[in-house]
C-alpha cells in the first residue's frame, strides 16, 4: 500500500481548511478536515495523522488548548503539530507544546517547508 | 519525410481569490508538459483585464465565491464578450443548480475542490478536446438526484389505478377521439364516455385533457 502521510487540519475558517486541504492533496498528502477540535482525541486515535496543522483561534475553542490536550495524551502525543494564525503574538509553540508554527499568510513553498522538516524528524 | 505536429500545450488562466488555492492549483498544472499557466487571477475584474490585455488563454478556470463580481458573472461576461477560450469551474459548492447555471452559462466543466489531482488535469485534458466535463462527485450527486425524480414520478404512477374501462377511454383519447366518436366506438352513452372522463382527470389530478395525456406518456400509460 502506498505510503502517503495523513495530515489532520482544524481552522474554523471553510475556506482557508478547503484551501490548505486542496493544496496539500494536490501534493499527495491525504487529508482530514475538521472546522473544530470536537472528539479530537478520538479522531486523532482513529485517523493515526503523521502530523496535526491546527489554527490558534477557532471561535470557543483556542487551538492551542487542543494541542496541549494532545500532548498530554500519552497513545498520541509523539504525533507532530504545527499551529497557525495570522496574529503572530498567538504563536509561541513552546507554550502549547507544538512543534512549529506559521504565520498567515503563508505562502506554499513555506508551508511544504515546515511540513517536510517535521514529518522527517519523526 | 514524416511531419510531425507538436501541439502546443494548453494555456490556462486560473481565478481564485485565495492565493494558497491559486499556487497549489498552479503548482500541480505546472508539472504537466502539455500545460501552461499564462495567468493567475483573484477577481473576475482582473481576469477580464487580463484577457483584454492580450494574455491568451485556451481554457479559464474560476472559483464561484469571488469577491464583488462572483463566478458566475465571470462566465456571463465571458460569453457576453464572445472571448474565444474555453472555461470551468472549480468550486466547493456543486449543487444541481450550479452545476446546471455553469453549464447555461457556457462553462465546459464543473469541478469539485475535493476533486483528486489525477481527475483534475484528465478533466483540463477532455474539456480542450470539445468535451464537457462534469467531475465524478457531483456527476454521481446528479444521477442520484435524477434518479430520486424519477423514482417519485413511477410512485405517483403506480398509485393511480385505473380500471379496464378507463385505460381503453385514455388511449382513445390519446388518439384523438371526440366523446361522441368514443360512445359509438364503445358502445356507450356519451354521458359514460364524459363520466369516465372525469374520472380520468381526478385520479390523474389533471387539470385538463392536455395535462391528462402528458402525465399518461410520462407515466408510459399509454401504448
Amino acid at each position: 500500500m502506498e505510503n502517503i502521510p495523513k495530515i489532520l487540519l482544524i481552522d474554523n475558517d471553510r475556506d482557508n481548511l478547503d484551501a490548505m486541504s486542496l493544496v496539500l492533496r494536490f501534493n499527495k498528502y491525504r487529508t482530514y478536515s475538521f472546522l473544530n477540535g470536537d472528539h479530537l482525541i478520538e479522531r486523532t486515535r482513529a485517523i493515526v495523522p503523521d502530523m496535526l496543522i491546527i489554527d490558534v483561534l477557532l471561535g470557543a475553542e483556542d487551538g492551542r488548548d487542543l494541542c496541549r490536550q494532545i500532548k498530554s495524551t500519552p497513545d498520541i502525543c509523539h504525533i507532530p503539530i504545527l499551529i497557525i494564525s495570522a496574529n503572530k503574538s498567538l504563536l509561541c509553540p513552546m507554550d502549547c507544546q507544538a512543534e512549529g508554527s506559521i504565520e498567515k499568510p503563508f505562502n506554499i513553498d513555506h508551508l511544504f517547508n515546515m511540513i517536510d522538516a517535521h514529518l522527517l524528524v519523526h | 519525410m514524416q511531419k510531425t505536429t507538436e501541439i502546443p500545450p494548453t494555456r490556462i488562466l486560473l481565478v481564485d481569490d485565495h492565493a494558497l488555492v491559486r499556487d497549489g492549483l498552479a503548482m500541480l498544472i505546472g508539472t504537466q508538459p502539455d500545460m501552461n499557466i499564462v495567468g493567475l487571477a483573484d477577481s473576475a475584474a482582473q481576469a477580464l483585464e487580463l484577457l483584454e490585455n492580450g494574455t491568451e488563454a485556451d481554457l479559464l478556470i474560476t472559483d464561484l465565491n469571488l469577491p464583488m463580481v462572483n463566478g458566475f458573472e465571470l462566465l456571463a461576461e465571458i460569453q457576453q464578450r464572445k472571448l474565444q477560450l474555453k472555461t470551468a469551474v472549480l468550486s466547493m459548492q456543486g449543487s444541481e443548480s450550479d452545476v446546471d447555471q455553469a453549464v447555461q452559462l457556457g462553462a465546459s466543466g464543473y469541478l469539485l475542490k475535493s476533486i483528486d489531482p489525477d481527475e483534475l488535469l484528465f478533466a483540463i485534458r477532455h474539456i480542450i478536446k470539445g468535451n464537457v466535463y462534469i467531475c465524478s462527485e457531483s456527476a454521481v450527486k446528479l444521477l442520484k438526484n435524477y434518479t430520486s425524480t424519477q423514482s417519485k414520478t413511477l410512485n405517483a404512477t403506480m398509485a393511480v389505478e385505473l380500471s379496464d374501462r378507463e385505460e381503453e377511454i385514455l388511449q382513445l383519447i390519446a388518439q384523438g377521439f371526440t366523446n361522441t366518436e368514443m360512445a359509438d366506438r364503445l358502445f356507450l352513452s356519451k354521458r359514460t364516455i364524459e363520466g369516465h372522463r372525469q374520472s380520468l382527470l381526478d385520479k390523474t389530478n389533471s387539470k385538463n385533457t392536455a395535462t391528462l395525456i402528458r402525465f399518461a406518456a410520462i407515466s408510459g400509460l399509454l401504448y
